[in-house]
C-alpha cells in the first residue's frame, strides 16, 4: 500500500506531498492540480514499464511544460514513493526515489528527460534501509538479495551494471532470483492503474492485445468481458449482478467476434432480444467498466496478488447520483483489495466519504504550486451533523 | 399500499424486504434517499426523507438503524427527536440492539440449523461476523435475496426475546391496525 508520495517540480506540483489511505478523494476547483497529481502517479507507475518518453506521453499526453512554469533554472523533477508490501508474508517498507534531469532547451517542442538518480531502499526483516537498487546517471548497482540475507554479517554484495538514461533501472530489471524484493516493487508499480473512462472508447469493438484488460479510457472492454465470459463465467455473472440495478432488463451478455481484431458485445434480455453497446447509456457503460474492475480486483486479491493503486477520474460522469452509493460501497476502505483514489466534482459523490473523512484531500490552485490541505476530521464530523459533505465542499468549508 | 423506509445498509434493506414479503406482499417498498452513508448522515436527513416519502404517498415510513451498542432506547430517542411533528404519525423508529445481525441471530437454533453451524457461534454478544459468514456476504455480493428469504420464513416469535425487535414489532402491529390491515400476531405464539 502506498503510504507517501512526493513530487517536486512536475507541472503545478512543487514539493507536493500526498499520504493516501485505502480510499481517497481528491477535490478542488478546476485547474487546482488534481489531474496533475494523478498524472504524476501515473507517470511513476508507467516509468517502471516503458521508456521515460513513452511514460510522459502516456501520462501527460505531451512532452512540453513538464516542469513547473513558475520556477526557472530548476531542471530536475523528483518523485518519491514510500509503501508497504508483503514479501513471504513479511511486511517490508519500501522507499523509492527517482530524480530526472530535464533539458529545458526544448527539442522539437519536447523537453528531453533522463534519469539523474534512482534509488530503491527497503526496511524490514534483515534489511535496515538497505539499498536494493541504485542508479546514478547510468552507473547502477543491484543488491544480491539472497546473498545478503544469508551472509548478514558481511558487507552487502552489489552487482555493478549500466542503465540506460532514457529509462529507469527498475524498468530494465528482470525477474531474477537474485533480486526478488526489488522485482516485487517493480510489479507493484506496474500494477498501478489510471482510468478516465470515455464512452466512445468503452463502446469500441477494437481488440487491444497489448492491454491485459482495460486501457485508461476504457477501450478493450468488449474483449475483456469476452475473455471473462470464456475463461471465468462466474465472474462475468458477478459483473451482471452488479449492473442489474442500472439495467434491469439485462439477462446476459453475448458476443460476436467476426475477426480476431474485433469483439462486439451485446446486452440480451430474458426474451433473447439483443442490444448493442450503442444502446447502453454513457453512465451505464462507465458503471459496467467499474463493476468489471471491482470484480477483477476481488479475484486478484483472492489469488493473493498485489493490491494495486487505482486512480479513477470523475466516476460520477453520466451516472445517476443514486447509483454512486452502491458503487462506492463495494469498495473496502481499508484498501484490502486495492487502494483507490478518485477525483470528483460531484457533491453527491463527496457526500459518500462521510465514513472516511480522513481520505478526503482538498487541492487548491496556487502560484507557484498547487496546495494540498487536509480537512480537520473532528471539525467536519460536527459540521456533517448539519449538512452533507458535498454541501460543505460547495461552500468551501472542507479545508 | 406504499411503505417507505430508510436504512443504511443492504442487510437492513433485505430485512425490510423479507418482512414485506411475509406480512404485506401486496405492498410496494419505497426507499427514502439520504446524502451520505453513515448513521449520522441518515439521522441528519430524517426530515428530508419524511418530506420525500410523504410526497411519494407512502402510508408509513420505517426508519431502521443499528444502535452499535447496548443502549438502543437512547438511539431511538435521538432518532425520534429529529422527526418533525407533521410526520410523526407516519414514522416508525426501529433500532436494533447493536446491529441487525443480532435480530437475524435472535433464534440461534434456527440460524445454526439453517446454515449447519454451531449454535454457540450465534449466541455471542455481537454475532455480526458469524452471520455475514453464514450468508456468504462480501462487499460485492450482499446476499439481499437470501437474507430476505431467511426473514420471510424465520420463526419470528422467537425474535421477540430481543427487546429491540419486540419494540419494532409492537410499533408495526399498532400501525397495521391503524391502517386497517393485520400482520401476523407473533405474541399469540410468544415464547415463554
Amino acid at each position: 500500500m502506498l503510504k507517501r508520495f512526493r513530487v517536486n517540480n512536475f507541472k503545478s506540483l512543487l514539493n507536493f506531498e500526498f499520504a493516501p489511505l485505502g480510499l481517497n478523494l481528491l477535490v478542488g476547483p478546476n485547474n487546482a492540480g488534481k489531474t496533475n497529481l494523478c498524472s504524476a502517479l501515473r507517470f511513476l507507475g508507467l516509468s517502471s514499464l516503458t521508456s521515460l518518453e513513452q511514460a510522459v506521453f502516456n501520462s501527460v499526453g505531451e512532452g512540453w511544460n513538464l516542469t513547473n512554469s513558475h520556477v526557472s533554472g530548476v531542471s530536475e523533477v523528483e518523485f518519491e514513493a514510500d509503501c508497504t508490501l508483503a514479501y513471504d508474508d513479511q511486511p517490508l517498507e519500501y522507499s523509492y526515489k527517482l530524480k530526472l534531469s530535464v533539458n529545458t532547451e526544448k527539442v522539437a517542442g519536447q523537453q528531453q528527460i533522463e534519469v539523474a538518480e534512482e534509488t530503491l531502499a527497503v526496511t524490514g526483516g534483515p534489511f535496515q534501509h538497505t539499498l536494493l537498487l541504485q542508479n546514478r546517471k547510468g552507473q547502477s548497482r543491484l543488491l544480491h538479495e539472497e546473498g545478503f540475507v544469508q551472509h548478514r554479517s558481511g558487507a552487502p554484495y552489489y552487482v555493478e551494471t549500466h542503465a540506460p538514461g532514457d529509462a529507469t533501472m527498475l524498468s530494465r530489471l528482470y525477474e531474477l532470483k537474485d533480486n526478488p524484493r526489488a522485482s516485487l516493487f517493480k510489479r507493484y508499480l506496474r500494477s498501478w492503474l489510471y482510468f478516465n473512462l470515455s464512452p466512445d472508447a468503452l463502446r469500441s469493438p477494437e481488440v487491444l492485445r497489448e492491454y491485459a484488460f482495460l486501457r485508461h479510457d476504457g477501450a478493450n472492454l468488449g474483449r475483456a468481458m469476452f475473455a471473462l465470459h470464456n475463461e471465468k463465467p462466474r465472474l462475468e455473472k458477478k459483473v451482471i449482478e452488479l449492473l442489474k440495478p442500472l439495467e434491469p432488463k439485462l439477462d446476459l451478455f453475448s458476443y460476436s467476434s467476426p475477426d480476431p481484431e474485433h469483439v462486439y458485445m451485446f446486452l440480451e434480455d430474458e426474451k433473447g432480444r439483443r442490444f448493442g453497446m450503442r444502446s447502453m447509456s454513457d453512465g451505464t457503460l462507465r458503471f459496467l467498466a467499474m463493476a468489471y474492475l471491482l470484480v477483477m480486483l476481488e479475484e486478484t486479491a483472492v489469488d493473493g496478488g498485489l493490491r494495486p493503486l487505482i486512480v479513477i477520474e470523475e466516476p460520477e460522469n453520466g451516472l445517476y447520483v443514486g447509483h454512486l452509493k452502491p458503487m462506492l460501497q463495494r469498495i473496502d476502505p481499508s484498501g484490502s483489495k486495492g487502494q483507490f483514489i478518485f477525483t470528483s466534482h460531484s457533491p453527491y459523490f463527496v457526500d459518500l466519504f462521510d465514513s472516511c473523512i480522513e481520505g478526503i484531500h482538498v487541492i487548491k490552485p496556487g502560484i507557484p504550486s498547487s496546495v494540498l490541505s487536509k480537512p480537520d476530521p473532528a471539525k467536519l464530523s460536527k459540521l456533517v451533523e448539519e449538512m452533507p459533505l458535498g454541501e460543505l465542499h460547495f461552500r468551501e468549508l472542507l479545508g | 399500499m406504499k411503505i417507505g423506509f430508510s436504512v443504511e445498509g443492504s442487510t437492513d434493506r433485505a430485512l425490510i424486504e423479507g418482512l414485506r414479503e411475509r406480512w404485506c406482499p401486496q405492498a410496494i417498498l419505497v426507499e427514502g434517499h439520504f446524502r451520505g452513508t453513515t448513521g449520522q448522515s441518515r439521522r441528519r436527513e430524517i426530515p428530508r426523507v419524511c418530506q420525500e416519502l410523504q410526497q411519494k404517498s407512502v402510508a408509513l415510513i420505517i426508519f431502521l438503524t443499528d444502535s452499535n451498542g447496548p443502549d438502543w432506547r437512547q438511539v431511538q430517542t435521538v432518532e425520534r427527536a429529529r422527526c418533525q411533528p407533521q410526520y410523526e404519525h407516519l414514522a416508525i423508529f426501529a433500532v436494533c440492539l447493536r446491529n441487525v445481525e443480532c435480530w437475524l441471530a435472535a433464534d440461534p437454533d434456527h440460524i445454526a440449523n439453517r446454515f449447519g453451524r454451531q449454535r454457540i457461534k450465534f449466541t455471542v454478544e455481537d454475532p455480526k461476523g458469524e452471520v455475514e459468514s453464514a450468508f456468504g456476504i462480501t462487499r460485492l455480493d450482499r446476499r439481499e435475496k437470501e437474507i430476505a428469504e431467511f426473514v420471510r420464513v424465520a420463526p419470528l416469535q422467537q425474535w421477540l426475546r430481543n427487546q429491540s425487535f419486540e419494540d419494532f414489532f409492537e410499533q408495526l402491529w399498532s400501525k397495521s391496525r391503524e391502517l386497517g390491515c393485520t400482520i401476523e400476531n407473533l405474541r399469540e405464539r410468544r415464547p415463554p
